[in-house]
């Protein structure tokens, strides 16, 4: 059975990129357009990991972290930024909220898989 | 002062004006390059199994079939030609034996003139000798008949042999016209299999070939498809980059009111140096955005029209794979089959000319066999005369010395019979030379074994044919799909450029925006010193920093207020110029962006 990744992103061209990079490689995909909608969609969509964008309206990315490491069933899952974002800082932050990785875009499709085949395993 | 905030004010509408229109063609781009990808995927994979088609093990198979039926065709020749060959040689020899036969037979034609004579001067002597007439007329009675059997005989012999030879010549010519018929039967359907191998292999070579070409084109169009999705981004990174614009332009305004205003000296005056030299830094990433941008889109469409090349590479290496002309078209497998069809008739057309050559040689092998028939007659001859010329004898005995004259005749008949014994020896010897050379001809118009060769390599060629049509209808069908997906995708890849219009839209739009910054810029340097806006460059603009995300707009900041932030020599290196992927993968396992924890 296919892996499900959730792309959480404002963009609606950065989600289309993303999703049609996974569904190439044979994932499944479920869209959000923030943290808060991401939130949202979490419970129904059974996602095996989350790619997000840093800065969102109404939540972002920092938030969707640190709200997602306090459900149980999702303390672990796999969480990688994917952000304009470079500065270390920031990154030290995310790694703090429990971000499993961090991605500058833009990003290569065949980069971007394989960090998902790393930390899906 | 209000003028100048009015002024702030339209360049922050207007910046912010600037994606909110762009967006809807990325994302028409991005939801036909989701069809370009699957119609490149899907083409790529028609374009391999096509490939893997003409490099099977069928094709494969075909070729030794092929080289099978050749040894079949060589060995069906060789002995074919060995039969002919052999065959003409004993028609020779049948022809020269019954031509040999004419010589003996003229000696008999004077052994008739003689008994002839013979027979009369036995009549004229007989007439002398009165008292033994009656045994004389008869002795003269059987020379005369005896000449007249020997020239019967011989006529009939002489006539026998002439149509002998006379058949013997048409057949002759019959198989040698047979025989040039094979020989050119056989080096053209050698040479048309040799051919058809030859383009099996020349085909099975070239498809290795554009195997790998094809392996190489669709990695170049994936290549091609990462770089679209790549530069795609760019939009949001954009965006991004404007809001910040954007965002830090609303600060200014915000500023200039709270500091009542932007006039000349004091604190007023220090607001407007800062003015200046936060709209030259927005310009300049605003510059900086726009190259992205562009750039951005000059990649999607060039990567698009590679791709497009890459297709009509592909089908361009199909076409000389296949020998096609048009994209529907199968020529190289239609000529094999053609040229198959071919070999096939002249096999056939030699199988003809066998039976052709068995049928003459029958023919003439039992017209030569009713000569042995003809030694029995010349038999026949040599015991009449033997018998007459020792009648004459006795009879001359009986007669005394009155009968010498007969005597004398009786020793030219014995004499005339030896003759004759011995020219029958010779025909008789000759005739049984030709029943002998008779056997060769039945021994080359009976085939030396079943017709195996023939028929064998007819029934393969027959299964090359239909697997050759099968494959002939599979390329077909895939060059056809191939081409009318390939014309489909091109069409779609030419629409979806020619509807980028994006990247002029914004770069004019720019084009203004920056208008407007240069004319702020000078009006406002009207109004404030040189000294003032040294001032403004030295002061740390915490609001403009904050709002940084990207490498490249802190770049772009270091090199325009380098004595604000203290410069990092490899970040203020790597300012100048948009390179659009700068921050993306290098040399590390994942890229230079990559980060996991």
């Amino acid at each position: 059975m296919s892996k499900r990744i959730m792309t959480v992103d404002d963009s609606v061209s950065v989600r289309q990129m993303v999703s049609f990079t996974l569904k190439n490689a044979g994932y499944e995909t479920v869209e959000a357009s923030d943290g808060k909608d991401a939130l949202a969609k979490l419970n129904s969509s059974g996602v095996n990991m989350i790619l997000t964008d840093l800065n969102m309206p109404n939540l972002d990315g920092i938030g969707l972290i640190k709200e997602v490491r306090t459900r149980p069933e999702y303390k672990f899952i796999p969480i990688v930024m994917l952000t304009t974002e470079s500065q270390d800082s920031k990154k030290m932050e995310g790694k703090s909220a429990g971000a499993t990785g961090w991605i500058v875009k833009p990003f290569k499709p065949d980069q971007l898989l394989a960090v998902i085949k790393k930390v899906l395993g | 002062m209000i003028n100048e905030i009015g002024g702030i004010s339209k360049m922050t509408e207007r910046v912010g004006r600037i994606i909110p229109g762009t967006e809807d063609q990325f994302l028409l781009i991005g939801s036909r390059l989701g069809k370009v990808h699957a119609d490149v995927e899907n083409i790529s994979k028609q374009a391999s199994r096509l490939v893997g088609l003409l490099d099977s093990s069928a094709m494969k198979g075909t070729i030794a079939q092929f080289r099978d039926v050749m040894g079949q065709l060589e060995r069906y020749v060789e002995r074919l030609h060995q039969r002919f060959e052999s065959g003409h040689a004993s028609l020779q020899d049948v022809g020269s034996a019954v031509s040999d036969v004419g010589t003996p037979m003229a000696n008999f034609r004077k052994i008739v003139k003689k008994l002839k004579i013979l027979g009369i001067s036995t009549k004229i002597e007989s007439a002398q000798l009165k008292k033994m007439e009656v045994d004389f007329v008869n002795l003269a009675a059987d020379v005369e008949q005896l000449s007249e059997l020997i020239r019967d005989k011989s006529a009939a012999i002489e006539k026998h042999r002439e149509g002998l030879m006379a058949f013997a010549r048409s057949t002759l010519s019959k198989i040698s016209h047979i025989n040039r018929k094979s020989r050119s039967f056989t080096s053209a359907a050698l040479g048309d299999i040799n051919e058809s191998i030859c383009v099996l292999e020349d085909r099975n070579e070239l498809s290795f070939n554009t195997a790998d070409s094809i392996l190489g084109r669709s990695h170049a169009m994936s290549a091609q498809v990462g770089k679209v999705v790549m530069s795609m981004q760019f939009h949001d990174i954009t965006r991004q980059q404007i809001e910040h614009i954007v965002d830090v332009l609303k600060t200014l305004e915000t500023r200039g009111r709270n500091a009542a205003g932007f006039t000349e000296g004091g604190e007023n005056g220090a607001m407007m140096a800062e003015a200046i030299v936060v709209s030259e830094l927005q310009k300049a990433q605003l510059v900086d955005a726009r190259d992205k941008f562009v750039k951005a889109v000059r990649v999607i469409m060039d990567n698009l029209r590679g791709i497009s090349a890459n297709i009509a590479g592909i089908i361009d290496e199909i076409q000389k794979m296949t020998g096609a002309t048009g994209t529907s078209s199968d020529n190289f497998l239609s000529n094999i089959e053609a040229a198959t069809g071919q070999v096939m008739d002249k096999i056939h057309s030699g199988k003809r000319a066998e039976e052709e050559f068995g049928e003459a040689m029958t023919e003439l092998s039992t017209a030569v066999s009713t000569i042995s028939n003809l030694v029995d007659d010349i038999e026949e001859i040599g015991e009449e005369i033997e018998l007459i010329a020792i009648n004459a004898r006795v009879k001359a005995a009986r007669t005394g010395e009155e009968g010498a004259p007969l005597g004398v005749i009786a020793e030219a008949i014995w004499h005339l019979s030896l003759d004759a014994t011995s020219q029958k020896s010779v025909i008789s010897g000759l005739l049984k030379k030709v029943v002998s050379a008779t056997e060769g001809l039945q021994a080359a118009a009976v085939k030396e074994g079943p017709d195996t060769d023939a028929s064998g390599t007819i029934a393969e060629l027959a299964g090359i044919v239909e697997g050759l049509r099968k494959m002939k209808g599979d390329v077909a069908r895939l060059v056809a799909e191939i081409g009318s997906d390939s014309r489909n995708l091109s069409e779609l890849i030419g629409e979806t450029i020619s509807d980028i219009t994006v990247h002029n839209d914004l770069e004019d739009d720019i084009a203004d925006i920056c208008r407007m910054f240069d004319e702020f810029t000078v009006q406002s340097r009207q109004t404030v010193t040189q000294a003032e806006i040294e001032e403004a460059r030295r002061k740390s603009f915490e609001y403009i920093e904050g709002n940084y995300t990207m490498q490249r707009e802190r770049a772009i900041h270091c090199s325009l207020a380098s004595n604000v932030i203290p410069m990092d020599s490899r970040v203020k290196d790597r300012a100048p110029g948009p390179e659009i992927f700068e921050e993306t993968a290098g040399p590390g396992d994942l890229g230079d962006n990559v980060e996991l924890f």
